[in-house]
């Protein structure tokens, strides 16, 4: 009989063995992709759930919300705006050029992204607060720099400025240097061949890195609250009035987060469609 | 005619050459990797300093280190072909050709028409509109060789220009060179590998061997050379 022939039973066997080894790795890594949606997901989703009633007009116009998203828009903006202007000839700098002390300077960029933010606070306060190492100077000309907007940008550049230098950094060493020295054969100066040559395919990665800056400045809440204190109108960011609300009214608590979580939402999406037609471009 | 005698001091040994290249000659530089003959190159087009020496172009100095001269390469006027041809890949064909124009501000008909005639020459002007990263190897090649013909260069230096061709594109586009060098009748210096381009482009053939030039001669001579100093030709 067919049934008893030894090979088709072995064969049998094997087909079994066979569909188990398939199916148990596809069973885990499904169960560990579920576990990861909803532990990710969960949390984002609940904050809908929970906040469709604090979302309303009421919520939106208190000036808590009001003030809290205007400051944190223009602070992560000024933000943005300085790191690029002033990181972009940086990464360069640093993209192509050996000079002493490069490696502390790399190290020194790195450090923010590592340090614990309410060390940084710490850090700044010591650096600018009014006793501070440069600050006692500042304040003896009248300008103070700790528990003002100034402070909240000079938090935000700490923090955020590493995500933009790093990304247009490895973006212009991307960019081979023989192109620039073709153009500079073909007639262009230094900077009509940084301009017209390195920034343009350079462009896609600075744009994400800044996108990336003004999201992490957007979140910045433990050197803020240190070294720029908690005032409405003045110092109180949407983190920082996330957490203020939290003791008193969890409605507008909900509503900021809310906001946050949105703008959030949309960088990531403006991040990878960028990385997409960056893909699509170089493919 | 171009004329050479420079030193440089690279990582591990000193660069010393010296020769002339008349009008319409080409002179081939071979050797090793890594012996600097693509270095002779950047020092020609000033992307790298010489220690010391001169480097004379029909007359005017582009550098000289006892005077103190050293112009930048943007005002040495020198047609370079790299080895990757290092087209710019955010522009079109067209773009390639006409940014050495479009950066000495010549006025836009003079591009044009330039950039016209240069195109259609190399048998790219179908071509203009695309990305000059989405080209073939030997239009990548005609493209880079138009873009440093178009600024009419006095000097034209070509790093490997065929390496990236299939053999049998090579042989074409060599002969499209020679007429081109004969027709522009400016010295040109180029780096090669290839017995293929020593023999059908190399008027005098310089081998390089760690920053030196051993021997030199005419196609000839630089086979007689080679036979009896048992020296194997270049990837051969």
């Amino acid at each position: 009989m067919s049934g008893n022939n030894p090979a088709k039973q072995k064969q049998r066997t094997l087909a079994r063995t066979t569909r188990w080894s398939r199916a148990v790795p596809t069973t885990v890594v499904s169960l560990l992709l579920a576990l990861c949606l909803l532990f990710l997901g969960l949390p984002v989703a609940s904050l809908f759930l929970r906040s469709g009633s604090s979302l309303s007009l009421h919520t939106i116009s208190d000036p808590i919300v009001l003030d809290a998203l205007r400051l944190s828009l223009s602070t992560a903006a000024a933000t943005t705006l300085i790191v690029v202007l002033a990181g972009t000839p940086v990464s360069y700098i640093n993209a192509r050029y050996r000079y002493p002390g490069k490696e502390l300077i790399d190290s020194l960029i790195d450090l923010p992204v590592v340090m614990p933010p309410a060390v940084a606070g710490i850090a700044l306060l010591m650096a600018f607060g009014r006793m501070g190492v440069l600050g006692r100077h500042t304040s003896a000309l009248g300008l103070e720099v700790a528990f003002t907007t100034l402070a909240v940008v000079i938090a935000q550049i700490f923090v955020a400025a590493p995500f933009f230098l790093r990304q247009a950094r490895s973006s212009f060493q991307e960019v081979d240097a023989n192109l620039e020295a073709a153009a500079r054969t073909l007639g262009s100066t230094p900077t009509h061949a940084f301009l017209h040559v390195t920034m343009p395919l350079a462009t896609q990665g600075l744009i994400s890195g800044a996108i990336m800056t003004f999201s992490r400045a957007l979140g910045e809440f433990g050197a803020t609250i240190m070294f720029a204190g908690n005032f409405q109108g003045r110092t109180q960011t949407m983190p920082l009035a996330i957490y203020t609300a939290m003791q008193s009214d969890i409605n507008v608590s909900l509503c900021i987060s809310l906001l946050l979580v949105i703008i959030s939402f949309v960088v990531i999406f403006l991040v990878k469609s960028l990385a997409r037609r960056n893909a699509h471009a170089a493919g | 005619m171009l004329q050479v005698d420079v030193e440089k001091q690279l990582r591990d040994f000193p660069l010393q050459v010296r020769f002339d290249v008349a009008h319409g000659e080409v002179l081939a530089l071979v050797g090793e990797n890594g012996c600097g003959k693509s270095t002779v190159l950047h020092l020609l087009a000033g992307l790298l300093r010489p220690d010391s020496g001169r480097i004379a172009l029909d007359g005017d100095i582009l550098f000289d280190s006892r005077l103190g001269i050293d112009l930048c390469p943007e005002s040495r006027n020198i047609g370079y072909v790299f080895q990757n041809y290092a087209l710019f890949p955010h522009l079109s064909v067209h773009d390639n050709v006409a940014f050495g124009l479009r950066a000495r501000h010549l006025p836009s008909s003079d591009v044009k028409s330039r950039v016209r005639r240069h195109l259609e020459a190399a048998g790219l002007w179908e071509l203009r509109l695309a990305r000059a990263d989405r080209i073939s190897g030997g239009q990548k090649q005609r493209a880079a060789l138009a873009r440093a013909l178009a600024i009419e260069p006095a000097l034209l230096l070509l790093d490997e220009p065929f390496s990236a061709l299939d053999a049998s594109h090579r042989e074409e586009a060599r002969k499209n060179l020679h007429c081109i060098i004969d027709e522009m009748d400016v010295p040109a210096v180029m780096v090669t590998h290839d017995w293929g381009d020593l023999s059908r482009l190399g008027d005098r053939i310089c081998l390089m061997r760690q920053g030196l030039i051993r021997l030199t001669g005419n196609r000839e001579e630089f086979s007689q050379m080679l036979a009896k100093a048992d020296v194997q030709p270049p990837d051969v």
